[in-house]
């Protein structure tokens, strides 16, 4: 959902992003006083208005906010910090400075305009105490390196598993449909063939689900280069999977509609990028090569990049499958991705799914007891750690 | 009255107010749009550019603009002073001169001022 703009009210009691608020509040600890006096308020305002629009724009916009925050809070109060330095440096053009007399403590009282309190200053005392108590500053230091470090380290598991981008288009819109028991969630089924034009038929239009699209893992034997090879990781598609998922092969191109034939299996294919790099040595001349898997003659037309993490990483080759009804192959087998409209609700989504549930047991009774469910993309990935990685991080 | 070019941030944030005094996120917004999405202020650094400006006596706090629908009492409201608009006036006219000058001189491709209508 786009941000309103021209809303003015500070109130912001939708956003959950609290902690946020406090850590801004932190952060703006920072600044001299004299700015915080003159400012603050109006800097916590237009914060909470920032943050409500990323927070509106979804969780990785929010994320993206919070490190851009950060980032503008410390050059901001550098920024203000270096002006006063300068000002303070400059020659004094009136006898507002104080005359030197005795070194007295340091009070909140202090003239914030006078040369106390300037950066240059803070930095000298600061170096004086440090070397005066030096068990201090080496504990200091370690804690502070330690600190880093930790931080570091952290942050770079959250970025890999939480925050990087995923290899594909809008990933947030996308989620992986579950068919799963009622009373055991955990326990899921694949679908059939012929529950897949019952779907598209409640989906259409409906709970914000723009597109459904279709897989199914299999194996392939790879003939006609020597030894006969088993090929693991393979992923039959249907015609809308990779327009649906929005990635675009670093060789050739992706597989489409066109590629579809019905009831069968298609008579092209795309490499993942790993095992074209592997097998074929990052062959560019692969493309229009023709292999044969499982006795079928195939041309390859693309090689698709590695890091799609979906349905699993590594996969080593795609493959255009016609869903034939008749044939038992498929039967629980085939799994689902949905891409909802932005904004849409993945519960009320799931909820469109579920009402096909009496007509999905008709076509065979072993669905009875079920239930769908959306996870979302980066959910499917992380899974139950997300809490804690969250937690980790904050 | 600067002797230089001024910062494009600042020159922002003057354009920003010219039309009408704004709050704070209004006026980031306001950049924002006005910049096509290339000038991003948040507030650390828009209050340190403001305080900064207003030091420069180019900006002042004030009442909230004629917009009605846009008033918001409980905020502080920014714009230009006379010198700030001189000062805007003076870096448009500098602009303008040394776009005039690139084009005549035809030192960029394409942008020779013939796109221009």
């Amino acid at each position: 959902m786009k941000a309103p703009y021209h809303h003015t009210g500070d109130s912001a009691g939708e956003d959950p992003s609290t902690y946020l608020e406090r850590a801004f509040q932190l952060g703006l600890r920072l600044y001299p006083a004299a700015h915080r006096r003159s400012y603050g308020r109006e800097m916590l305002r237009d914060f909470r208005l920032f943050a409500r629009d990323a927070h509106r724009a979804g969780r990785i916009a929010l994320w993206g906010f919070a490190a851009a925050a950060a980032a503008d809070l410390l050059s901001g109060a550098l920024r203000c910090h270096l002006r006063r330095a300068s000002r303070a440096l400059a020659p004094a053009p009136t006898a507002a400075t104080p005359a030197p007399g005795p070194r007295r403590p340091f009070s909140r009282h202090d003239n914030e305009a006078s040369t106390m309190t300037t950066l240059p200053h803070d930095l000298t005392v600061a170096a004086r105490r440090l070397r005066s108590s030096p068990a201090f500053t080496l504990v200091a230091t370690l804690t502070l390196a330690l600190g880093i470090g930790a931080n570091t380290a952290i942050f770079s598991v959250v970025y890999g598993v939480l925050l990087r981008p995923l290899g594909v288009a809008d990933a947030e819109g996308l989620a992986q449909v579950r068919l799963h028991r009622v009373d055991v969630p955990a326990e899921s089924m694949g679908l059939w063939p012929r529950h897949l034009d019952i779907l598209e038929g409640a989906a259409e239009g409906r709970g914000g689900i723009e597109r459904l699209t279709t897989y199914a893992h299999e194996t392939v034997t790879l003939e006609g280069q020597g030894r006969a090879e088993e090929v693991g990781n393979v992923v039959m598609v249907d015609g809308d999977f990779f327009p649906t998922l929005g990635v675009e092969p670093i060789l050739g191109r992706a597989l489409g509609p066109a590629d579809i034939q019905p009831d069968r299996r298609g008579d092209v294919a795309v490499l993942g990028e790993a095992w074209w790099r592997q097998r074929f040595g990052a062959d560019r001349s692969i493309l229009g090569r023709t292999l044969i898997f499982d006795g079928q003659p195939v041309v390859v037309v693309g090689v698709m990049p590695g890091g799609i993490p979906m349905p699993q990483n590594g996969v080593q080759l795609w493959m255009p499958q016609g869903w034939d009804p008749e044939d038992p192959t498929f039967y629980g087998r085939l799994g689902m991705l949905a891409r909802l409209e932005p904004g849409a609700d993945p519960g009320l989504a799931a909820e469109v799914l579920a009402g096909t549930i009496p007509e999905l047991t008709e076509v065979h009774p072993r669905i009875k007891g079920y239930t769908f469910a959306l996870r979302g993309f980066r959910e499917t990935l992380v899974g139950s750690s997300r809490p804690t990685l969250l937690a980790v991080a904050a | 009255m600067p002797s230089t070019a001024l910062r494009p941030t600042d020159f922002h944030v003057l354009l920003g107010l010219a039309r009408e005094p704004l709050h704070g996120y209004r006026l980031a917004r306001r950049i924002e749009q006005e910049s096509e999405g290339r000038v991003r202020l948040l507030p650390g650094n828009l209050y340190a550019i403001l305080a900064r400006l207003e030091e420069k006596s180019w900006v002042r706090q004030t009442e909230p603009g004629a917009a009605p629908e846009d008033h918001d009492q409980r905020r502080r409201y920014f714009e230009l002073t006379a010198d700030g608009r001189r000062v805007l006036d003076e870096e448009t006219r500098r602009l303008e001169r040394l776009l005039r000058s690139v084009r005549a001189r035809r030192l960029l491709d394409g942008h020779d001022g013939g796109a221009t209508p």
